[in-house]
């Protein structure tokens, strides 16, 4: 039976296509823009469609639930994508339960959000654009995550990383978005590096960059034999580089320290990107790729153990950073941030099942958040900063309701779906294998609880406490590209600077908060059943759990063994549930008790105190790395490389060169006369040159 | 394996195609009123026979293995066959690329379709022949036709001029041609037992295989038969006709004259040095000194030049001598062992044939764009032409964009990857020095490529210079730039796919 | 040395054949010279006047067309007699073969009917497409292949007036001609 399985791949990429020339296919913006919105969403969602239909019928019934299948359809599965000189990568797509999952969240949730951004780009003129990056993205998502190689994989992170690139710069007439998209690639740069780095030594131990092959021949079941290509046994030195340096590229694209300061940053795209791309899908490309190799990741301790810090470290730096912003957005990213470190955390301690069943709850909750906060901003005109909300839980109470329940959820609150998977992580990392469990149990409660705390800080900041804005009079901070009022903005007339005051945004009911359409409040009603139910269905009666066990490696299989946890399971749920609703309560607590500001001390003692500064600064990390790389780094480039190494070295040798091409050119081209007769003489001479040449030859051999 | 005649006619059976289609359209064209009315017809069953024919070329490339037809008169190997793929794809590009723009210009007659396809059957011959005689007559029959086409504008001095010029050149470059095979048989009676001399290659090459000692005559007929099938692959001294002609001929015959002429003249090559690998001690250096001398003339000469239809053609000079690399790398000979020799030759191979394809495709597509952009009066020619293209026809120059970028050898392309192979097999066959100066040569070449494009999309358009209004679809070249736009980009990424194109060239064993 | 007396027979016989007709002309033949008689004969054009003087073009594709199928004609002789001496089995793919020759060469026959070529009257030529084809029918540019002042003609320079090539070399060639320092502008 022929799979069909190509079809997720490509139904987005034909979406892609559509979006891409319906400047040729449409004459008429808004027939465009009516065409774009019903094609992107339905693209993203037929191939749901079809990986559930995938799903049933070639995943579940085959063999260790392992099938590849091909690319293209019709040719086989080996059909080598490049074959040069003894390296082959094939075109397959590798379908099994984790690659599944993946491709689910991706197309599900990604085709809910596709929805709730044709609300949100409604009135954007340039509303096929972003769904022609849109749709690209989940194409390279999908790539990404049902590759069969780690080629193919890279293509797919590359190509996440690109249109992450596009997206955050979509407004890109504003520059502080131009330069949050640049930060955003740059930093990817280092840890697609890494990653590249970490392929060719795969490459050069493993001779295959295939995750699995026939008979064993790919590198995960060469790994959980223990040997290498030719056979001998694997040397632990060289796998803990091998998976150090695709640590590195997780790194870079799932934000961890050292390479998280883009995160924050890329929030200056649309709020549907922030939701699909830097909450619910390409960040955690890394978790995936850990959790894909995690066969050689259990062969490497030193790689885990690393793994493991940096992930409990990204996830309580996050965590604290979250505690001061007053940006929404930004506590949302830095959640990001921190929950990402939990996912990094579970890998560490070899627990990849917990990891990948956090990226599936986090996915929901956080693109229900997102959005949420989307539909916040869309009700209040583009506002971000929530000083400047309040109130308004009368005001939207659906977007409310889901905000609500999104924030439950990620606090953990008891049998919601943040719950069971942040438990579960909990409960692995207090079993580690390096019997430091106790410290990252202790941490990782911390984490909850200031979690916890700052997401019911923002609830109370813009739902609760008393409204701290006109209702009614609200200005608008749409984008330079927004349809109706493009010639009134003008290019630099926009978001933050947005005091306009010429009477506009009648299309919203004259600045007046209200709830979003329904082809937003559709998709977060699903997201809050989806965080709602995620967890229980799936967490407490391990049906995730028998699920992803093909996919993934299991501990012992290396040198490490499993270590029971500090606590029973039950009392681990006890304690997570408190610590959950501690948090939740003490942040109603202190903002309950202020309800008119909505602030707990005055901006003047913020400044004043050092700790909220190295907060809001975010432990400096962007103050450093400006020092040493931008400045220091800048001056060495400016004066060294530049002046020195460019413009004489560099500089002087081409353009000599050039310049010498050009001379001998303008020389040679005389003998070009036009005249046949001289064209015949060339050939004459080119005759006698050969003959002369080759007797010669003739004669020096048979001398 | 010797086929009887009628397997011979069933193998050959892609070029029969070709021919027989184009005797169809030549009747058709003359003798019915209605097809000659109906403009679309000849190119239609143009383009139906040419797919027929790589239809069955590529039914029969796997099962093909090492035939030899009509008594060892032909090669019908898998080689042959992809060549007969590659050059029905160029055809029936030329084919789709050429319709409007002959009608605009009042040329369509059927008789341009019927001389596509004999000079395609013509080089598709050469890419069979085993034997040297028949080789002649395939040049032949590739020329012939060529010489016509390039003077096919007949009221423009400029055609007229092109199509003497390659006549006479082509007369005299044909003589050596003939004159080194005459040479070739008479020197080969020292080295064939019973003292009877052979045109045939593929005795050659066992006969060398077996006694590696030409006497001077050979040598000389083998000098001579380089000439012949150096001139016709353009490459340098035998070079100078290209731009003249590439320049006079309509834009339409140039693009199918760069890509089909020099596909059949590389094959034919490849067929008679593989033949004398055994000797290649005695050409290898002369063939690596042509290589040079032809990457670096074509890339040179081409920097200095504001046609664009003269760049393409040093640029076509210069991939011939890429190819000539190619070439030089079959011997393997700074290989250390028989099977890296072995695994050199089957990398040139696959390499060569390849590359082929790409520099057909990217050529056909690079005057596809100016066929395109011209279809509105004057031809566009010249560097003015095209200034800021990119705001007056936007697709055309992000195509041309895309052609350029993969005939300078830049990924995501075609051209890119074919460059690698070659490279890759010019280290295989131990080369270094040779792979280092294909890589310099390229560099030079980006400058051209670079500066069309740059014309194209950072100059204001030219008050003076015919301002091409936006291109309306034109149907033919409008699929025939599509399909070479997305075969560059599409095998420039997964040049896999074409991994059975490439191991059929490797069936073409080393004698 | 033998084999070659048919060889001197034949050349023999071709004089003497040669030999009789001339001399049976002058001897037989009535003589009333004039001076149309006493020119040379050139193939029925004047002998005399300018070499640039224009007639049918048509006379030449008849004669070429001659040729061609003359030659290819001429081709079945060969063949008829190695027929012979082929195997049975071969014979009937050999007949084919012809078969097909043949068969191209009425392909080509077919075509110059169909084109009007072998129509030496215009008003009988008026089916052909020719006569719908602007290119064909419209006044060409005159050509000058050399004119007045020129000496010899230079057929290798093409298309060229007297100066240089209409093209080719790219302006800053052929003004590097016109400085006259290579050497292809010396005539």
């Amino acid at each position: 039976m022929p799979s069909y399985a190509w079809l997720i791949v490509w139904l987005p990429l034909l979406g892609f296509l559509h979006n891409a020339f319906a400047g040729y296919l449409y004459k008429d913006l808004a027939a465009r823009k009516k065409a774009v919105s019903y094609i992107a969403p339905g693209v993203v969602l037929a191939a749901f469609v079809v990986t559930l239909a995938v799903l049933k019928n070639e995943v579940l019934t085959a063999a260790d639930h392992r099938v590849i299948v091909p690319l293209i359809p019709g040719l086989s599965p080996e059909t080598p994508w490049i074959n040069i000189a003894g390296f082959k990568a094939n075109f397959g797509l590798l379908l099994d339960p984790l690659s599944m999952l993946m491709a689910m969240v991706v197309t599900g949730i990604g085709g809910l959000i596709h929805i709730y951004a044709t609300g949100y780009m409604a009135e954007d003129r340039e509303q096929p654009r972003f769904f022609t990056y849109f749709n690209l993205f989940i194409f390279m998502m999908l790539l990404l995550v049902l590759g069969s190689n780690f080629l193919m994989m890279f293509v797919g992170w590359e190509g996440v990383g690109s249109c992450s690139y596009l997206l955050i710069s979509f407004w890109y007439t504003d520059e502080n978005n131009a330069k949050a998209g640049n930060k955003a690639f740059i930093v990817n740069r280092v840890g697609d590096l890494g990653f590249a780095l970490g392929m060719m030594a795969i490459w050069s131990v493993f001779g295959t960059l295939s995750y699995f092959g026939e008979k064993g021949t790919g590198v995960m079941q060469m790994a959980a034999r223990h040997v290498d290509l030719l056979g001998n046994p694997l040397n632990i030195g060289v796998v803990t580089l091998i998976c150090s340096l695709l640590f590195v590229g997780a790194m870079g694209k799932s934000a961890q320290i050292p390479l998280w300061v883009w995160l924050p940053d890329a929030m200056a795209g649309p709020t549907p990107v922030s939701a699909l791309i830097h909450a619910a899908t390409m960040v955690t490309a890394g978790v995936v790729m850990l959790t894909r190799c995690s066969w050689l990741f259990v062969q490497a301790p030193g790689a885990l153990q690393l793994v493991g810090w940096i992930g409990l470290a990204t996830a309580f730096v996050g965590a604290t950073i979250g505690l001061v912003q007053s940006d929404i957005k930004r506590v949302l990213a830095f959640s990001t941030v921190s929950q990402l470190g939990y996912m990094f955390l579970a890998c560490g301690v070899g627990n990849f099942t917990a990891g990948m069943f956090h990226v599936l709850t986090h996915a929901c909750f956080k693109a229900l958040l997102f959005l949420g906060s989307g539909a916040v901003i869309h009700s209040m005109h583009g506002e971000q900063d929530m000083r400047k909300m309040g109130g308004l839980k009368k005001l939207i109470p659906r977007t409310w309701f889901v905000m609500f329940i999104g924030t439950y959820a990620i606090a953990g609150f008891p049998f919601l779906s943040g719950f069971f998977s942040k438990d579960e992580i909990l409960g692995s990392a207090s079993a580690s294998p390096w019997g430091n469990g106790v410290l990252l149990y202790g941490v990782g409660l911390l984490t909850a609880f200031m979690t916890a705390f700052y997401m019911n800080r923002l609830m109370h900041k813009t739902f609760y406490t008393d409204a701290r804005f006109v209702d009614g009079e609200l200005h608008a901070h749409h984008h330079s590209n927004f349809d109706e009022h493009e010639d009134a903005h003008g290019a630099d007339a926009h978001a933050h600077e947005g005091a306009n005051d010429h009477g506009h945004g009648d299309a919203h009911g004259g600045g007046t908060v209200h709830e979003s359409p329904p082809s937003m409040m559709i998709p977060l009603y699903v997201l809050a059943v989806l965080s709602v139910l995620v967890g229980i269905v799936l967490g407490p009666t391990k049906i995730f759990e028998h699920f992803l066990e093909p996919s993934v490696a299991r501990l012992d299989l290396g040198p490490l063994a499993e270590v029971t946890p500090l606590v029973p399971e039950i009392v681990g749920w006890v304690i997570s549930g408190a610590i959950a609703i501690g948090g939740l309560t003490l942040a109603a607590m202190l903002y309950g008790s202020r309800k008119q500001t909505g602030e707990l001390t005055t901006e003047a003692s913020k400044v004043k105190n050092p700790l909220y500064a190295f907060l809001a600064n975010k432990w400096c990390f962007d103050l450093v790395y400006n020092k040493v790389f931008i400045t220091i780094g800048g001056k060495f480039a400016d004066r060294v490389l530049w002046k020195y190494v460019d413009v004489r070295l560099i500089d002087g040798a081409v353009n000599g060169v050039a310049n010498a091409v050009g001379k001998i050119s303008g020389t040679i081209r005389k003998v070009q006369t036009g005249y046949v007769r001289n064209y015949a003489l060339g050939i004459l001479f080119g005759v006698v040159a050969l003959l002369v040449g080759l007797l010669a030859q003739w004669t020096t051999l048979n001398r | 394996m010797i086929l009887s005649n009628g397997a011979s006619l069933a193998a050959i059976a892609p070029i029969l195609a070709v021919m027989i289609t184009g005797m169809i359209v030549l009747l058709g064209d003359s003798c019915l009123k209605l097809w000659r009315q109906a403009k679309w017809v000849s190119p239609t069953i143009s383009v139906l026979g040419l797919v027929v024919s790589a239809a069955l070329a590529c039914s029969l490339i796997g099962t093909s293995g090492q035939q030899l037809a009509f008594s060892g008169a032909l090669t019908a190997d898998a080689f042959s066959q992809a060549c007969n793929i590659i050059l029905a794809v160029i055809a029936a590009l030329a084919v789709m690329g050429s319709a409007t723009y002959l009608e605009n210009r009042g040329l369509q007659h059927g008789e341009y379709y019927v001389l596509v396809l004999f000079s395609t059957s013509g080089a598709m011959l050469m890419a069979a022949a085993s034997e040297l005689i028949v080789l002649f007559v395939a040049v032949e029959i590739l020329s012939v036709a060529l010489y016509v086409l390039a003077g096919y504008a007949r009221t423009e001095r400029k055609s007229e001029e092109a199509a003497l010029k390659y006549f006479l050149l082509g007369a005299f470059a044909g003589g050596f041609l003939l004159y080194g095979i005459a040479l070739i048989y008479g020197g080969s009676s020292s080295i064939v037992p019973g003292q009877v001399g052979t045109t045939n290659l593929r005795a050659l090459g066992i006969y060398l295989h077996q006694m590696p000692a030409p006497n001077q005559m050979f040598i000389a007929g083998t000098a001579l038969l380089m000439v012949g099938l150096a001139f016709k692959a353009a490459l340098v001294p035998f070079h100078m006709w290209t731009p003249d002609v590439y320049e006079g001929a309509p834009t339409s015959v140039t693009a199918f004259m760069a890509a089909a002429a020099k596909v059949g003249a590389f094959a034919a090559i490849l067929r008679v040095f593989n033949a004398f690998i055994p000797i290649s001690e005695y050409w290898l250096i002369i063939v690596q000194v042509l290589a040079v001398a032809t990457m670096f003339g074509g890339n040179i000469l081409a920097v200095v030049q504001d046609n664009v239809k003269r760049i393409l053609a040093y640029s076509s000079i210069a991939h011939a001598g890429y190819l000539m690399v190619g070439i030089s790398a079959l011997t393997g000979s700074g290989a250390a062992t028989d099977a890296l020799k072995a695994e050199a030759h089957s990398a040139a191979m696959g390499g060569i044939t390849f590359y082929l394809l790409a520099y057909g495709i990217m050529t056909m597509g690079a005057f596809g764009v100016l066929i395109w952009i011209s279809r509105r009066g004057r031809d566009v020619q010249t560097l003015n032409d095209l200034k800021g293209l990119v705001k007056t026809d936007p697709v055309a120059a992000y195509t041309m964009l895309i052609f350029m970028l993969s005939l300078g050898g830049i990924p995501p392309t075609m051209g890119f990857m074919g460059k690698w192979f070659l490279f890759y097999a010019t280290l295989q066959a131990g080369q270094l020095w040779l792979a280092v100066t294909l890589a310099l040569a390229s560099i030079i070449s980006i400058y051209y490529y670079l500066r069309v494009v740059w014309v194209m999309c950072f100059t204001e358009p030219d008050e003076n210079a015919v301002a091409p209004g936006r291109a309306v679809a034109s149907g033919g070249v409008v699929v025939s730039l599509i399909a070479s736009a997305a075969a560059t980009l599409l095998f420039g990424v997964a040049p896999g796919l074409l991994h059975s194109l490439m191991d059929a060239a490797s069936t073409v064993l080393r004698p | 040395m033998v084999e070659y007396i048919p060889l001197l027979v034949m050349l023999l016989v071709s004089a003497v054949v040669a030999g009789v007709m001339v001399s049976a002309s002058a001897v037989l033949g009535p003589r009333k010279p004039s001076g149309y008689k006493a020119s040379s004969y050139e193939c029925g054009m004047s002998p005399v006047g300018t070499a640039r003087e224009r007639f049918p073009i048509k006379f030449y594709l008849i004669a070429m067309l001659f040729i061609v199928f003359d030659i290819e004609t001429i081709f079945l002789y060969p063949w008829a007699v190695t027929y012979r001496a082929l195997p049975h089995a071969l014979r009937v793919f050999e007949l084919v073969e012809m078969g097909v020759f043949v068969l191209i060469l009425f392909v080509g026959y077919f075509y110059i009917i169909g084109k009007g070529a072998l129509d030496w009257d215009e008003s009988e030529a008026a089916t052909s497409n020719d006569r719908h084809d602007p290119t064909v029918m419209a006044p060409r540019p005159p050509l000058r292949y050399g004119n007045e002042d020129s000496g010899p003609v230079d057929i290798t320079r093409a298309a060229g007036t007297v100066g240089a090539p209409t093209y080719g070399a790219s302006s800053q060639e052929q003004g590097l001609q016109s400085a006259g320092t290579a050497a292809g502008s010396v005539r």
